[in-house]
């Protein structure tokens, strides 16, 4: 991402590093940066998250929407991603610069959340053909330091989880179009099951080992990384190559199954935190941006 | 004799194939040992490949693989002032409006994009780009006639590294694609149009056989750990790399 300069025995350290499983900053190859992570931040969205992994910074906004179901699946909901990369990240992201890492972000969680067993799509459906929830998932990158997609997608998992849908009833009118009447309280809320919902989990090859969550300075040592898209129960739903270098077929073999164990871990701590969080009720104390 | 008054020819606005009854539901199914066309699930179509079919371009070729039919022609490499320290690659994989029963419109759509650019990742790995410093390379893939989705993907990344390998750029090897789906827990390499609907998920390999190495995987869809690093699609790369016998005859 950021444009940094390594000298070749800078280089050598970290490639040494990681081959005795001891990074730079102590970690081992499977530990991730300490991630600070707040829901509920933005008012008038659905659902919110601020999530910070180090120095990577994302906000994300899930608003709900009520629009027609696509013909071909008119008893299901849609979910649609759109990402910001600002300029604040990186300078490189001044004007269009950013613009076609957003739309690889974007394709990457709209493949991962495509299957129908990580997001019931059902649940979203109001009438059947006529109306149903949108949600559009809305991701500002606020600073760059490392590990963009998986940072993206933990947020958009946690933004998710916060999101409310207020509750809608079809108050049928005779000889007329039925009627929606949204309901005017706004703790009466209805929620969408996330159980299943994948992070991403990207494995950064340095040498003949694979590191997960790389600063940028191992980042600039790596010519190739996998991201793999992993639900809580250990499937696979999206499997990416990133970068100009290649892989070998053992090596996939042996990433997949890293970012497996470690995406199973990462998502029942990220769930252990959210219910935490939720539990703390209303009389919990709103950090926001300061 | 009076002519009759009014022939009026409303023009359809599409054209639809016609509709064929048959048993396309459950082509794939577990209870079905073999494919429409014969092959076993993990073998690969027939390739037939020919080169310099563009003349006007620096390298070209024209891959079939059964019905499928991919053009790739490179142009370049041409000057650069914006590619400092190596040379720059795009690709502009593109379907016919006529390739597919129902015709595709002319713009640009998002999926292409996406397939280009799985196209370009697939080939940054075997070329030598720092050899041609402050040039830039274009290779552009038309797909005449689809048979298969993301077979078709991965046809255009051998023949655009077949038209690559032809205009002379330096590489380490050839790349390779092939592809496969998922249904009813069973893993089916190289798949027609007909077998692609209603699977559960895709995986494309793109790899340098002879290196023994995987230059992109991509896979979209629910699947175990275990079936997306399947021997099956990697030899199914390396079944068609086998003919690299014959290839050289084509090149010769």
């Amino acid at each position: 991402m950021t444009d940094l300069i390594l000298s070749e025995s800078e280089k050598t350290f970290i490639l040494h590093g990681v081959e005795q499983n001891f990074r730079i900053d102590g970690r081992t190859r499977s530990d991730l940066r300490p991630i600070v992570m707040e829901t509920d931040v933005v008012s008038h969205a659905s659902g919110s998250c601020h999530l910070r992994l180090a120095n990577t910074d994302i906000l994300v906004g899930v608003k709900a929407e009520l629009e027609t179901p696509l013909a071909a699946h008119p008893d299901r909901g849609r979910i649609e991603f759109f990402v910001d990369c600002s300029a604040n990240a990186t300078p490189a992201f001044e004007g269009r610069g950013g613009d076609d890492l957003a739309a690889d972000i974007s394709r990457v969680l709209t493949s991962a959340y495509e299957s129908p067993e990580v997001l019931d799509l059902r649940e979203l459906c109001i009438m059947k053909g006529r109306t149903c929830w949108i949600l559009y998932v809305d991701i500002l990158i606020l600073e760059v330091g490392g590990n963009l997609y998986d940072t993206v997608s933990m947020a958009v998992k946690s933004a998710l989880f916060s999101t409310k849908i207020p509750l809608v009833s079809v108050t049928s009118v005779d000889g007329g179009e039925p009627e929606l009447e949204l309901s005017d309280d706004p703790h009466s809320s209805s929620r969408i099951s996330v159980k299943n919902a994948p992070i991403l989990v990207t494995l950064t090859r340095i040498g003949n080992h694979c590191v997960v969550d790389s600063t940028p300075e191992e980042e600039t040592c790596s010519s190739a990384s996998l991201l793999v898209s992993v639900t809580p129960s250990g499937h696979i739903t999206t499997v990416k190559k990133i970068g100009g270098g290649s892989f070998q077929p053992s090596s996939i073999a042996s990433a997949t199954k890293q970012a497996v164990s470690v995406g199973v871990h990462l998502n029942q701590s990220i769930m252990d935190k959210l219910k935490q969080e939720e539990s703390m009720g209303r009389k919990r104390e709103k950090v926001g941006f300061l | 004799m009076q002519a009759s008054a009014s022939l009026s020819f409303t023009r359809p606005n599409r054209s639809v194939k016609p509709l064929i009854e048959g048993p396309l539901q459950g082509i794939l199914a577990p209870n079905n040992p073999k494919r429409l066309d014969g092959r076993a699930f993990e073998n690969v179509r027939e390739l037939y490949v020919q080169t310099r079919i563009v003349h006007e371009s620096s390298g070209s070729c024209y891959l079939q693989s059964a019905n499928a039919k991919v053009i790739a022609s490179v142009d370049g490499p041409r000057p650069n002032r914006y590619a400092y320290e190596r040379g720059d690659i795009t690709c502009d994989f593109r379907f016919a409006p006529f390739s597919a029963a129902t015709r595709r419109s002319t713009r640009r759509s998002g999926e292409e994009r996406e397939y280009s650019s799985m196209v370009t990742q697939a080939l940054l790995p075997s070329l030598h780009l720092d050899k041609i410093p402050k040039s830039s390379i274009d290779v552009y893939i038309s797909v005449i006639e689809a048979d298969g989705t993301i077979a078709c993907v991965a046809s255009a990344i051998t023949a655009a590294s077949i038209a690559l390998c032809e205009a002379g750029i330096e590489m380490d090897g050839l790349t390779v694609g092939c592809s496969a789906v998922r249904a009813g827990g069973r893993i089916c390499v190289d798949c027609t149009g007909v077998e692609e609907k209603n699977v559960e998920g895709y995986l494309l390999l793109a790899s340098m056989p002879r290196l023994k190495k995987v230059c992109n995987i991509v896979h979209v869809g629910p699947w175990e750990a275990d079936d997306v690093t399947h021997v099956s699609v990697m030899e199914g790369c390396v079944g068609w790399f086998g003919t690299d016998t014959r290839m050289t005859w084509v090149f010769g």
